[in-house]
């Protein structure tokens, strides 16, 4: 349990948490947009 | 704790993040997209900001400490959590995504039970939600104290006062991005600190392994196998679908999206029990076996972690509690417009998005009173989930899959679950049988005597007005 919660699983989370930022950019990229809208 | 100016400037790096983030997604229109973002959220990031939202500090710091004392027993009761998430995903959260019309899970309720069934949604919703951002708010506000020495109420503020005025401003869609970002610095930081500790612990591999085994039998020798049944039954279904989980489950795009998203989620808290608790396991090999649980998880950070890079654990430990925090405020201030006020007057579009955005400083000021007064965090979980569970989990599920059921059923469950469990815990657990299971098995013969008493007609359809 322990060796694979050390060597597979922060390989998993570290994974997830870069997939996770490039989806956090594109998100906030399209609210922007949608709030230039609101502006105009 | 004495910080290095690199430390401090990484936590005040965080807090400019934040800013720049709440400045790109501050704006809404209307109270719909302030609570469930115009249901326009992908998958990815429903999976995101709801990961984010259950990795609190119980389910970080808090796991760390007791796998300290331990070993992997807590990890095995806590990851029944997964399990709920998981039947969400499989069972409930695309059919909440079928409510377009619905903002709220009192919508929802609304539409099955009628208005008093709504009303009584909305009081236990506002409550849950101030109850978890009181908790969270005093973990935020303690480790804030304990870096730098302020008093604890200028702490508190601080925490519960920033979070409110990230969520205050962009409702729902900005609280996810926020969300998403925040998990992003905790799935990335916590698990490479995890690494460099492993390679720093003066205990080899097979030692740690020695020790894990050592402290999870011992723990499993010193409970019966009630208390444990109790821990993971509180767990798995203390927080069916409470409103910043069910939130999620109506912002998202399509019903595949919420599926997807909770299922992500449920996969990653398997995952993630398993990283803290290793992180408590490995400290062995880094802190004098003296240290106190509590202080395990960010002595052993500044232990592994060279100048400045502490700093980033630090304020990935901060963006764990608010982004909690954010989504149960915003779920909360969701929840008083919509559930509570719009029941006895319609304030229309405008004013409901000016009503929640005042009621999120109001309930985030309401959060930091009460956290002066809150019990410790996994104590104080396990109360809120004895009161949510048995009132809500039967009826909202009915309501999901029952098109006959019946008002009367409706509110009978939720107060008989309810009272049957604070009355369970007040004759503190007789025979260590856990309140939840009293009180789901009492809202459930509640709501079997609604349906067969009861009459059939629903009061309305649709959800009410704005």
């Amino acid at each position: 349990m322990l060796q694979i919660s050390i060597y597979l699983f922060p390989l998993i989370a570290i994974i997830s948490g870069v997939a996770s930022l490039v989806s956090v950019i594109r998100f906030v990229k399209y609210l922007h947009e949608d709030s230039k809208v609101i502006d105009k | 704790m004495s910080l290095h100016p690199l430390d401090l400037a990484a936590v005040a790096g965080y807090f400019v993040l934040m800013g720049v983030l709440g400045y790109f997604t501050r704006r809404t229109r209307t109270f719909s997209e302030f609570a469930t973002g115009k249901h326009s959220v992908p998958a990815v990031m429903v999976f995101a900001s709801l990961a984010a939202t259950i990795v609190g500090p119980g389910f970080s710091v808090g796991v760390s400490s007791k796998s300290w004392d331990q070993g992997f027993l807590f990890y095995f009761l806590a990851v029944t959590f997964s399990i709920q998430i998981l039947i969400t995903g499989l069972l409930f959260a695309p059919r909440l995504a079928q409510h377009r019309d619905c903002n709220t899970l009192g919508d929802v309720m609304r539409k099955r039970y009628g208005a008093f069934s709504h009303l009584l949604t909305g009081i236990l919703s506002v409550g849950l939600c101030v109850g978890f951002t009181a908790i969270m708010g005093k973990v935020g506000g303690s480790m804030l104290h304990m870096i730098t020495g302020w008093p604890l109420m200028y702490c508190l503020i601080a925490v519960t006062g920033t979070t409110a005025l990230l969520t205050f401003a962009g409702g729902l869609r900005a609280t996810i991005a926020t969300e998403g970002m925040q998990f992003s610095m905790i799935a990335i930081v916590i698990p490479i600190t995890l690494l460099l500790g492993v390679g720093q612990s003066s205990l080899s591999m097979a030692e740690l392994s020695d020790k894990a085994s050592e402290l999870t039998s011992a723990s499993f020798k010193g409970m019966t196998a009630w208390q444990m049944f109790g821990i993971a039954i509180s767990f798995m279904l203390g927080e069916v679908l409470i409103p910043p989980y069910a939130n999620r489950a109506l912002s998202a795009k399509t019903q595949a999206a919420s599926k997807s998203g909770f299922l992500m989620a449920g996969v990653f808290v398997v995952v993630w029990l398993a990283i803290v608790a290793a992180f408590g396991i490995v400290a062995h090999g880094i802190l004098p076996a003296d240290t106190a649980p509590d202080d395990v998880f960010v002595k052993a950070g500044q232990a592994i972690l060279p100048v400045g890079v502490f700093g980033l654990l630090l304020a990935t430990i901060v963006a764990v509690v608010m982004s909690s925090q954010e989504a149960c405020l915003n779920a909360a201030a969701s929840s008083l417009v919509r559930d509570i006020i719009s029941i006895f007057i319609h304030p229309g579009e405008k004013w409901s998005l000016l009503l929640a955005k005042g009621g999120t400083l109001v309930l985030a000021a309401l959060a930091i009173f009460v956290a002066q007064f809150a019990p410790s965090i996994i104590d104080g979980l396990l109360f809120l989930y004895a009161i949510w569970a048995p009132c809500m989990i039967v009826p909202l599920i009915a309501a999901l899959y029952l098109d006959k059921a019946k008002p009367l059923a409706g509110w009978l469950s939720i107060l008989g679950g309810g009272a049957a469990s604070w009355a369970w815990q007040a004759a503190k657990e007789p025979g260590a049988v856990p309140a939840i299971l009293i009180g789901i098995a009492a809202s459930l013969v509640c709501f079997g005597i609604g349906q067969l008493l009861g009459r059939s007609k629903v009061t309305t359809t649709e959800s009410q007005p704005i």
